[in-house]
């Protein structure tokens, strides 16, 4: 710069020498820009083909199981010779809540129990990776049918043993179908606000190839273990649990916070352990 | 303004040594799952025949056998996740592919590999075809025809 | 330089580097957004907003934060300083659109309110790895906040340039938990060593960017004045002194700036009544000096700004003896009329 040459900004123009030298600067930051933007959007990690029919209702028939969660199991199309497979699908409702709520006032409304009925709700499916969910919301008027008798249809129920698993806790809304990422930490808040919101937390396991396994839990009563869950969703976990499979879910039974330890942090400081693990058979057995 | 510029300097020292830490520290932190063994299918073992194979982008489709053919298989390998609700897989009458006149061989879910026995009654029809519905949907997602199913491909 | 306050006193130069501003968001807004559904098709509406705008003010932070130590390294950057107030606004603007989106996102439709479930929903104060690293970007939003709506000039003289200086200045810590926002936050998830890699080189340029104009500044804070007369101490001879420009000179605390103008010598505290823009390193310009920050103007023998503005400088006594300049460093009142120094 010639030292005849004084910036000042309330005037017209800039002094040549200055201008010619903010032009490279400008250049430059267009590259940076540019390269920014590129990079930065290439770089992100696959979103998951999860998804969440938003605005699109649907309505779903079968039989409303509270245990272990409120979920409905519809049935498939019988065939020629009368056989159906089935698939369970646990509720959830609007927002960050579970769906009891909405149970228990659509119960209180009809004056009556829905438990172990064949039903009809309407409402929003969300689905990924083999499991489906629906939203059901007060404003969607989600109970169209209910019948009066009880359907005396138990789930098929194996007993798996004790297991040891390391996964993460997550809210199966997010991760199946409304969020992407519905999983780790920059997920981390909104999981631990729909898990306190009364949604059934999930448990994810997941092997080199990117499949995965996915369990309810519940206490070792069988109670709900949302509250306690708070400090330890979204991260990497380790659990011991009796693993019992209900049709085509698995509940892990937890006998207490002692059961569940962390396994993140530093991980050059972690040691590997043998643990064994567990999913759900991938024969789904055709219901006679 | 002195002091200011002092508190310039003094601020940045301490960061030239808080963020490159902080950093390395943020990621040393990134968890790191160990991947594990998950269960796979328990389903009876694959029939060391393939008569025949169908490939479709997302699934590859084989029917198996015995050697003296006495025993049939469905063979279903799912390629990439599939982004149904839900997926069952019946062989449908002729036409249409009403699962009300079809028979059901099983559900399959998004991954995975499955193996479904197949009757050996229908050695004999010359076509197999299967449907993969979406009962949920009530949508069907995919035919898949095999000509002479239960012969090797001429 | 104004009278009275205006929203924005707009002229030419703001234009264009408010266009460029814009363009520089408008490409790089684009381009994330094309790339990432090109690529990843599957991404959410959410995600992309929430991700675009988090970058890109992450970007503009360290283009923020790299404009002041090389204006103070090579003056040749000066023009980028001028409007950097409508480049912070900017930052603030896609910082709140990605900090309020995530709160509604990840907050709302819940069993609490929003913002206090920001607090309470992640509590691992006490773990590294699970720290609440959301909590990180709200403060940090909120010293943006903070000075997005005190960066006019009325809350410049209202607050006090000092006052206002020092408020500016968080926007370190602000910086410091940006990046402790993203290391803690997305990066646990986005395990990915590019995004490591990026954000370690901005933070080593800031670093390396401010520590070398820092000890620039403080190499001239640091000269020591052994010679002493009557009060006036010994700083340079005559002819170092430029026409229409000065030399800074650091005596006890207090940057004192000398003029040469039409062959005398004048000297003015070195520190703007704007924004404490360096005095010295400007040019007389009409008569009058000119701060290289804004373009305040000051008369060289009193120190006051020309009618109608009110800014007011010290003053001090300058005498020239042998072609040696000799420097009082004690002040006359802000606006005292001083004789200066004729050199023969």
């Amino acid at each position: 710069m010639d030292n005849k040459e004084f910036y000042i900004g309330w005037m017209p123009a800039a002094p040549g020498g200055l201008a010619k030298h903010i032009r490279k600067v400008v250049v430059i930051l267009i590259m940076l820009v540019i390269t920014a933007g590129i990079i930065l959007a290439l770089q992100q990690k696959k979103f998951s083909t999860a998804t969440f029919e938003f605005g699109q209702l649907t309505e779903i028939t079968g039989i409303y199981q509270q245990f272990p969660v409120p979920s409905i199991k519809a049935m498939s199309n019988l065939d020629a010779s009368g056989h159906s497979s089935s698939l369970t699908i646990p509720l959830v409702g609007y927002g960050k809540s579970g769906a009891e709520g909405i149970i228990a006032e659509l119960e209180k409304e009809k004056n009556t129990t829905l438990d172990k009925k064949t039903v009809t709700f309407r409402g929003t499916l969300l689905y990924s990776d083999g499991k489906t969910l629906l939203q059901i919301d007060k404003n969607d008027d989600p109970l169209t049918k209910i019948s009066d008798a009880v359907v005396n249809v138990p789930p098929a129920i194996k007993e798996l043993g004790t297991v040891r698993l390391t996964g993460e806790i997550l809210d199966p809304k997010c991760y199946f179908g409304v969020m992407k990422p519905g999983q780790g930490k920059p997920h981390r808040d909104c999981a631990i606000r729909c898990i306190a919101g009364g949604m059934s937390p999930v448990f994810y396991v997941r092997n080199e190839k990117g499949e995965a396994n996915y369990y309810l839990i519940l206490d070792a009563a069988g109670k709900k273990m949302n509250e306690q869950l708070k400090d330890i969703i979204a991260e990497p976990v380790s659990l011991r649990a009796r693993a019992v499979q209900y049709d085509d879910w698995i509940v892990l039974y937890i006998d207490g916070m002692n059961k569940i330890t962390r396994t993140g942090g530093l991980s050059w400081f972690k040691t590997k352990d043998g643990d064994t693990y567990c999913g759900v058979s991938h024969t789904i057995n055709v219901s006679e | 303004m002195k002091p200011l510029r002092k508190r310039h300097l003094q601020v940045w020292t301490a960061w030239a040594i808080l963020l490159p830490v902080g950093i390395v520290l943020g990621w040393l932190a990134v968890p790191y799952q160990q991947p594990v063994k998950l269960l796979q299918s328990s389903a009876a073992d694959l029939l060391p025949v393939i008569m025949q194979t169908k490939e479709h982008n997302d699934y590859t489709v084989s029917i198996r056998s015995d050697h003296k053919h006495t025993a049939w298989q469905l063979e279903w390998k799912n390629k990439t996740a599939l982004t149904y609700p839900s997926a069952v897989i019946y062989k449908a009458g002729e036409p249409g592919n009403d699962p009300g006149k079809a028979e059901l061989i099983g559900r399959i879910e998004a991954r995975g590999d499955y193996v479904f026995e197949l009757k050996p009654g229908l050695a004999q029809s010359s076509r197999l075809k299967l449907v993969l519905y979406d009962f949920i949907h009530e949508a069907v997602i995919d035919t898949i025809i095999f000509k002479n199913p239960f012969r090797y491909p001429e | 330089m104004s009278a009275s306050y205006v929203a924005v006193g707009w002229n030419r130069q703001k234009k264009i580097y408010d266009w460029l501003i814009a363009g520089f968001c408008f490409t790089y807004l684009l381009l994330f957004i094309s790339v990432t559904l090109i690529v990843n098709e599957q991404v959410t509406f959410e995600t992309l907003l929430i991700r675009s705008t988090s970058t890109l003010a992450v970007l503009l932070l360290h283009v923020i934060l790299a404009i002041g130590p090389l204006c103070r390294l090579d003056k040749k950057f000066l023009p980028l300083l001028y409007n950097r107030r409508h480049l912070g606004v900017t930052m603030f603007t896609f910082a709140l659109a990605h900090g309020g989106f995530s709160i509604f996102q990840f907050h709302a439709l819940g069993n609490t309110n929003p913002f206090v479930s920001l607090f309470i929903s992640n509590t691992n104060f006490n773990s590294f790895a699970a720290f609440p690293f959301q909590a990180l970007g709200f403060f940090a939003l909120l010293i943006f906040f903070l000075m997005a709506i005190t960066s006019h000039d009325f809350w410049l003289h209202n607050l006090s340039p000092r006052v206002w200086k020092t408020l500016h200045m968080f926007v370190y810590l602000a910086y410091l938990l940006v990046v402790m926002h993203v290391m803690l936050g997305v990066i646990q998830y986005e395990n990915n060593p590019v995004f490591v890699i990026i954000i370690l080189a901005g933070a080593v340029t800031l670093i390396t960017l401010h520590l070398l104009a820092g000890s620039k500044e403080r190499k001239l804070d640091k000269r020591k004045f052994s010679l002493e007369q009557e009060g006036f101490m010994y700083v340079c001879p005559a002819e170092e002194i430029e026409d229409s420009r000065a030399k800074i000179f650091c005596i006890d605390k207090e940057r004192i700036a000398v003029y040469r103008h039409e062959n005398k010598l004048y000297a003015i505290h070195n520190v703007c009544k704007h924004q404490g823009g360096p005095l010295g390193e400007g040019k007389i310009l009409d008569g009058c000096i000119t701060c290289p920050w804004h373009g305040y103007q000051y008369l060289p023998h009193n120190g006051q700004s020309p009618p109608p503005f009110k800014e007011k400088v010290s003053t001090y006594d300058v005498k020239i003896i042998d072609g040696k300049v000799w420097l009082n460093p004690v002040p006359f009142p802000e606006g005292t009329e001083r004789p200066g120094a004729t050199i023969k």
